[in-house]
């Protein structure tokens, strides 16, 4: 009786097991059957059923953008129905994890939020995206969207997804006061030398030059970023990233000991704060200069109150024309409603959307031909540099065309050598990321 | 073989079968969702290039190659020593600090039921929430330092030291100490180790911070353990004229050892899979400072990625918690059969 029951229990599991496996085998199917299917062809159907977008935007002012997007879609699609499927938390990290588990259940969203550069490219070799060239080829969108971004975008000649609005991550907020103070003035590009003078000064007045929060690395990391693209120029950033020019370099090197003079300068708690703790610290003069991305904007605007070019203003490292993308993109599932995708792509860069959007948000708009002019001051510059300037990829943010892995890298890279100073081990670390992913 | 066993046999048969057959539907469950996953993870960690959409298990060429590399990856070491030294002071602290409570509790003659809920109230707080105020608590610039400063401490040690007293706390990136070049020359095959092998300094606030949260429930354990002692054994040794000390020493100290050890295996598996407070605390910390075996995995997967490595990792905290576990569980098995 005894060996029945376990003979029973063994059947039942392999049959379970079996059953798990099944499920596991169907999901593998779906999107290589519709990959191969797909095309222009979608965009001809009537856009009706549920639509599900996929997002990490659930704060205030994301939100808010986000519902613009969904208005319009909404308005051109009425037949379908656009849900809101937004999930909270780690910078979009907790959105990738819950979509991870969806696409190994075979369950993917109908279009969801995703970097370009590296992890798109994840997504387009996994064969659950669809290409949109066909898209923006008809829309004509590949004269609006400037070339670097649509690169950063196009794996194998194919483009695959399309962008909200796009940051820029090399931004230095100065708080006006704490400079008059010290008796300088920077603006526009400045050389490391100019940055080293007034902090300086701020430092002799008493004030932390440099604020930072970087109990999240990723705000030291995009400091020294900056700093790198300032000291070799966009060119020289995407030579690094393609593996073309050495992170052991002179040149490189020299921007890496800026970067170890910077920390000195920082605020001492800088490690027990976020990146609003230091925006806080900005606003409130107890330190000089922040590098941070402009949705910092936003940040001083709204939420301390302060006014542009009257209380803080900004300026750069290096070429004021290099501008380092953050871009926020969506990629259209294969396999389930690919026309309700496609539909709210179309939405995303509708010319009153991108403006609508990008004012709530603090980005800039991606395309070149709207009238950038309802936007805030700092915006309308961005919005120029952005069409005229030369862009480059964040890798901080991982919008390089290289693996999510050397992004990973770069940030243990960056927290060891805040640690141990110790340039030489930054490069070869680098150097053997690129070189390995 | 008398009728009657034989009776009593038929009746006993059933009976095992509907006791089968009640546990069943749990069994499997926990069967599919704890045993399958973590093959599925061993087969993700062993896999060259899993990804959720394409489920490739197609191993790698090497098999262990991933698991070779995690092991040299600077950071996992840096992540195995913390994982250590956390536990081991996270523990000591504990369960000393609980033991010590329930004591004092246990003598309380009034008010008992008010001093147990306020020590065991932290318990009920999700580590996000402690490991945020923690932050606060041991920010440089604004927290423990002013109470320092403000009460006079600072201004003393001043004048003694020559030398201003500002703990950096959680900012610092400091490790205490050194044993590599001991270990190496032990044994050199450790020479692959690059971190630090010492106490980072970092590290303490923390254990400060989860020991707060779970001082409560060492407590409470302690607690069900004291009222489980016949008062005859309390009442015999006065009688024979053991002090309140000696009582705690030689009898309720080893009349609580079996609190003890459980007390120890769940905390153990705590400290190994703590991940929400260091994350909300202090994140990876200077140097890899307060980073967690938890931490890792969440970044390899969902940052870097890199699935198989992840779960590598995961595979390798499972390990570790295993050792821990399982000579208690058969400890505790063998216990049981002799009674019976």
């Amino acid at each position: 009786m005894k060996l029945n029951s376990i003979a029973k229990f063994t059947a039942i599991s392999t049959a379970s097991l079996l059953l798990l496996s099944a499920c596991a085998g169907g999901a593998e199917e779906t999107p290589a059957e519709t990959q191969a299917a797909n095309g222009g062809a979608a965009e001809a159907a009537a856009v009706s059923g549920e639509v599900e977008v996929f997002s990490w935007w659930t704060s205030g002012s994301e939100d808010a953008a986000l519902q613009a997007i969904f208005a319009a879609a909404a308005a051109a699609s009425p037949e379908a129905e656009f849900i809101n499927a937004a999930v909270a938390g780690g910078a979009g990290t907790n959105a990738k994890q819950v979509l991870s588990t969806r696409l190994a259940g075979g369950d993917a969203p109908e279009i969801w939020q995703t970097h370009p550069g590296g992890e798109l490219g994840d997504y387009v070799s996994q064969g659950v995206v669809l290409s949109l060239s066909d898209l923006y080829a008809s829309e004509g969108w590949y004269d609006v969207v400037p070339k670097a971004l649509v690169d950063s975008m196009t794996y194998d000649g194919q483009v695959y997804s399309v962008l909200t609005g796009v940051h820029r991550g090399n931004v230095i907020w100065i708080n006006k006061s704490v400079m008059e103070a010290a008796g300088v003035s920077l603006s526009g590009g400045i050389s490391w030398d100019q940055f080293a003078e007034a902090a300086a000064a701020m430092a002799a007045n008493g004030v932390a030059p440099v604020c930072l929060g970087d109990k999240d690395i990723w705000t030291a990391a995009q400091l020294l970023e900056a700093i790198i693209v300032g000291e070799i120029g966009a060119s020289g950033w995407n030579e690094l990233l393609s593996g073309a020019k050495s992170w052991a370099d002179a040149d490189v090197q020299t921007a890496v000991g800026h970067f170890l003079t910077a920390m000195e300068w920082t605020n001492s708690d800088h490690k027990a704060l976020d990146w609003t703790g230091a925006v806080t610290g900005l606003a409130e003069g107890t330190c000089g200069m922040n590098v941070m991305g402009d949705w910092a904007y936003g940040e001083l605007l709204v939420k301390h109150g302060k006014v542009d070019s009257q209380d803080f203003t900004y300026a750069f490292f290096g070429n004021e024309a290099d501008f380092v993308t953050v871009g926020d993109s969506f990629v259209v599932g294969a396999g389930s409603n690919e026309a309700g995708g496609l539909a709210f792509a179309k939405a995303i860069m509708d010319p009153e959307v991108q403006i609508a959007f990008n004012k709530l948000k603090g980005s800039s708009p991606v395309r070149s031909d709207v009238d950038v002019s309802s936007l805030g001051l700092y915006q309308q510059a961005a919005s120029a540099t952005l069409t005229s300037g030369n862009q480059t990829p964040s890798l901080v943010h991982g919008q390089a065309l290289v693996a999510a892995a050397v992004g990973q890298a770069y940030a243990e890279a960056v927290t060891l050598l805040q640690a141990n100073g110790n340039v030489a081990a930054f490069s070869t670390a680098m150097d053997n990321a690129i070189a390995n992913n | 073989m008398s009728a009657d066993t034989v009776a009593s046999r038929k009746l006993w048969k059933p009976k095992i079968n509907h006791a089968f057959l009640l546990i069943l539907p749990s069994f499997l469950i926990v069967f599919v969702f704890v045993y399958v996953f973590i093959l599925y993870t061993i087969g993700v960690s062993l896999s060259a290039n899993w990804r959720p959409a394409t489920q490739d298990f197609t191993p790698n060429e090497d098999l262990l190659e991933v698991y070779g590399n995690l092991f040299l990856n600077p950071r996992f070491q840096a992540d195995i020593r913390n994982s250590l030294i956390f536990a081991a002071l996270f523990l000591l602290l504990t369960v000393v600090g609980g033991f010590i409570l329930a004591i004092l509790v246990n003598n309380l003659l009034r008010s008992k039921a008010f001093f147990r809920g306020v020590f065991l109230l932290p318990y009920a707080l999700s580590f996000i929430v402690t490991g945020v105020v923690w932050r606060w608590i041991f920010n440089p610039e604004s927290g423990v330092n002013l109470l320092l400063y403000y009460s006079g401490v600072s201004g003393i040690y001043e004048n003694l030291t020559g030398e201003e007293l500002r703990p950096e706390w959680l900012t610092s990136g400091e490790v205490v100490g050194d044993i590599n070049v001991l270990l190496v020359q032990a044994f050199p095959q450790f020479e692959f180790i690059q971190v630090q092998l010492g106490i980072p300094l970092a590290l303490i606030p923390v254990v400060l911070a989860s020991s707060w949260q779970l001082l409560g429930f060492a407590m409470a354990m302690y607690l069900a353990g004291l009222a489980a002692i016949p008062p005859e054994v309390k009442e015999a040794s006065e009688v024979d004229g053991a002090s309140g000390f000696r009582y705690i020493r030689s009898i309720a100290i080893p009349m609580l050892a079996p609190i003890t050890v459980t007390t120890l295996v769940i905390l153990t598996h705590v400290a190994f899979k703590m991940f929400d407070l260091v994350f909300a605390m202090s994140g990876s910390g200077i140097g890899f400072a307060t980073d967690m075996p938890g931490i890792f995995v969440y970044e390899s997967m969902y940052k870097a990625l890199l699935f198989n490595q992840g779960a590598a990792a995961s595979i390798v905290m499972l390990i570790i918690v295993l050792l821990i576990v399982i000579p208690y569980l058969v400890k505790t098995n063998r216990q049981r059969t002799e009674e019976d």
